[in-house]
């Protein structure tokens, strides 16, 4: 019963910090106001700073107890500043007007059709929380996890074998997620098994729905019924799409990896950042959300090595139709993170690189 | 892809993949006759006939036909999949090139653009419902979710058995990390449950064993050698001196063994120096004796 409740405190605090993370990002570069927007961008800008925080302290061998500290004191500062703002904004509108205000503000436009949209996403959550898997790639995913919180290490154990490792993997010791979710689990006491495969695989499949529901948004000009359908119907052709290899297969059976965060949250952000510099090409939030995407990409999955020709195939098109040719120093910058990743991933993978465990 | 490679495919290598990816769904399909029906609305806007021409459509959605025509070009080009992706050690991975071609959401624009175009809300919801009967119709549902579903056993998602097993080991030893031989369905699981365990068997070892050609092993090496004696014996029932299997448990430093009741091993391992240590559901828990 504990770990039942656990994970619910896990699942409340963790999209907590990720509303937070977003409405400070969005205050910073002045957005307006969209809860599921967000949501989105607060998850993307807490695992850029986690891989940027994660990955330097993976490779010094600095004990997990290490990272959950500084962590830790980081999450409480961006979060407490994020709440002081909040407070401050709303001082000026009594309780019932603003609750009032804001329930109307969400609701106008969606109708009857936020109904089938919020059925599809409890159908796409419990199905996520409700599968067990069989995959043996969970064996690194939900191992490294284990291991590292039983060693108090950051990665220097093989997952496979409990062993430690002369050489980290290059192609997993970059992508810092599984690390995440060490460190929640030493922050609330949760089984990795839990974190990973019950609360994670519920978040992300939010994530992957509020993106497309942002998509939508993006598509149909601000129509949040239409974005409620499209919702509805992504999920059915999710839900319909078998192979090994599909998105929809990924997201419902392996939710917990980060291949299914690239194709189902990494990529979909691609789109709705291409879509958003179609909309508004001289706005700085587009290209800030790219450089997140691109930072955080690699905490998910080494093969966000192909993040940038994703984003050429969406951005630049869409620079050349628009015709800012300027924009493409900050697209080329919001770039910056992956190219650096893919240099150190292939020169890794070529065993031109080699990173001591222990 | 495991098995597909340039070098057996050459120029067909592209295509192949894109077949194997969507199997039996049809969505790819659906998606380009959405972009065609995308491309002669704009064409008809350009040419004067506004009505053809939604405002919807003349806008973003230039980005999803744009964005396709550059992935073929570029990614999904044969030529340039044919020299690039084998330098860079990609192929088992290039299928997940086709996660950037937004067809999924791309297909469901279209068709709730379909849906928006009838006027009446019954029939907007009518057609919501027929276009969702469709698109399931047309794909090929997700095993292990919409059809035989993988229901839990428990909060940590792993079988009941594995937690008796992990169980008996922890009361009968007393080894801080005892090492474990698991039976093939338990091997992957079990660390991520227990970490204070020691697989014998790496992952990447028993999948080689089992044929996988995405993993590296060095079947050479005495590290894999001893592992494939103990799976040979355990796991593919092949004639293994009890002798031998003794040597390599000991060689091996393993503590315990966890296998299936109906393996029909417990006379052997019994002559190996195992005695058992309990049950848990399906399995058996033996305990080795190194002495």
């Amino acid at each position: 019963m504990s770990e039942f409740v656990k994970a619910a405190a896990a699942f409340f605090l963790q999209m907590s910090v990720f509303f937070l993370f977003g409405r400070l990002l969005m205050s910073l570069l002045r957005l307006k106001k969209d809860a599921s927007l967000a949501l989105v961008l607060g998850y993307l800008l807490y695992f850029a700073l986690f891989e940027v925080m994660a990955v330097p302290m993976t490779l010094l061998w600095v004990p997990l107890n290490g990272l959950c500290i500084v962590w830790g004191i980081l999450l409480a500062l961006l979060s407490g500043t994020a709440v002081f703002g909040m407070v401050r904004g709303r001082r000026k509108e009594t309780g019932r007007q603003k609750y009032r205000r804001k329930v109307y503000t969400y609701l106008s436009g969606h109708s009857f059709w936020i109904i089938p949209a919020a059925a599809a996403v409890l159908l796409q959550c419990a199905f996520g929380a409700l599968y067990q898997d069989t995959t043996v790639d969970a064996a690194y995913y939900v191992g490294m996890t284990s291991t590292s919180l039983y060693t108090g290490t950051l990665g220097r154990y093989s997952p496979y074998t409990g062993a430690l490792m002369k050489y980290f993997q290059g192609r997993y010791v970059f992508s810092a997620y599984p690390m995440h979710n060490a460190v929640w689990c030493r922050f609330l006491s949760i089984h990795p098994l839990v974190q990973a495969k019950t609360v994670m695989c519920v978040i992300n499949v939010l994530m992957a729905n509020l993106i497309v529901y942002q998509i939508g948004k993006q598509l149909f000009q601000g129509e949040k019924r239409k974005a409620d359908l499209m919702v509805c119907l992504v999920c059915v052709m999710q839900l319909f799409s078998y192979t090994i290899y599909s998105p929809g297969t990924f997201l419902f059976t392996r939710g917990y990896e980060g291949k299914a965060l690239l194709a189902n949250v990494i990529f979909p952000m691609v789109l709705y950042c291409s879509l958003w510099i179609y909309q508004d090409a001289a706005g700085r939030g587009a290209y800030a959300a790219l450089f997140l995407v691109s930072l955080s990409a690699a905490c998910f999955s080494g093969s966000s090595v192909i993040l940038p020709a994703a984003a050429a195939a969406g951005v630049l098109p869409v620079l050349f139709l628009r015709r800012q040719f300027s924009r493409l120093v900050p697209f080329s910058l919001s770039m910056v993170p992956s190219v650096v990743y893919a240099g150190l991933y292939f020169g890794t993978q070529l065993g031109w690189i080699a990173f001591a465990a222990s | 892809m495991a098995g597909v490679t340039v070098k057996d495919m050459g120029l067909h290598f592209v295509g192949i993949c894109m077949k194997y990816y969507w199997g039996g769904c049809l969505f790819f399909v659906l998606f380009c006759a959405g972009i065609f029906w995308n491309v002669l609305s704009l064409a008809g806007g350009r040419f004067g006939k506004k009505e053809a021409c939604t405002k919807a459509g003349r806008q973003p959605a230039v980005v999803l036909i744009s964005m396709t025509i550059v992935l073929f070009l570029t990614v999904y080009d044969p030529f340039l999949v044919k020299y690039v992706i084998p330098a860079l050690h990609f192929e088992n991975e290039y299928y997940r090139f086709f996660w950037i071609l937004p067809v999924i959401p791309g297909t469901a624009y279209y068709a709730v653009r379909l849906v928006f175009a009838l006027r009446t809300g019954w029939g907007k919801a009518l057609a919501a419902l027929a276009a969702a009967a469709v698109l399931a119709f047309l794909g090929t549902p997700l095993e292990g979710v919409v059809k035989n579903f993988q229901m839990v056993e428990n909060i940590y998602k792993v079988p009941d058995d594995l937690m008796d097993a992990c169980r008996i080991i922890h009361e009968d030893g007393d080894q801080e990390h005892p090492r474990v031989v698991f039976d093939i369905s338990l091997n992957t699981v079990a660390r991520q449950y227990d970490p204070s365990l020691g697989l014998v068997l790496g992952r990447d070892a028993v999948l080689y064993r089992d044929g996988s050609a995405v993993v590296t092993v060095d079947p050479e090496s005495l590290v894999y050698r001893r592992q494939k004696v103990i799976m040979d014996k355990v796991f593919y029932g092949e004639k293994v001196g009890w002798k031998r299997f003794r040597r390599i448990l000991k060689k091996t430093r393993t503590d315990y063994l966890v296998l299936k009741k109906d393996a029909g091993l417990s006379p052997y391992l019994k002559r190996a120096g195992c005695r058992k240590a309990g049950e848990a559901g399906k399995y058996i828990v033996y305990r080795f004796e190194q002495k």
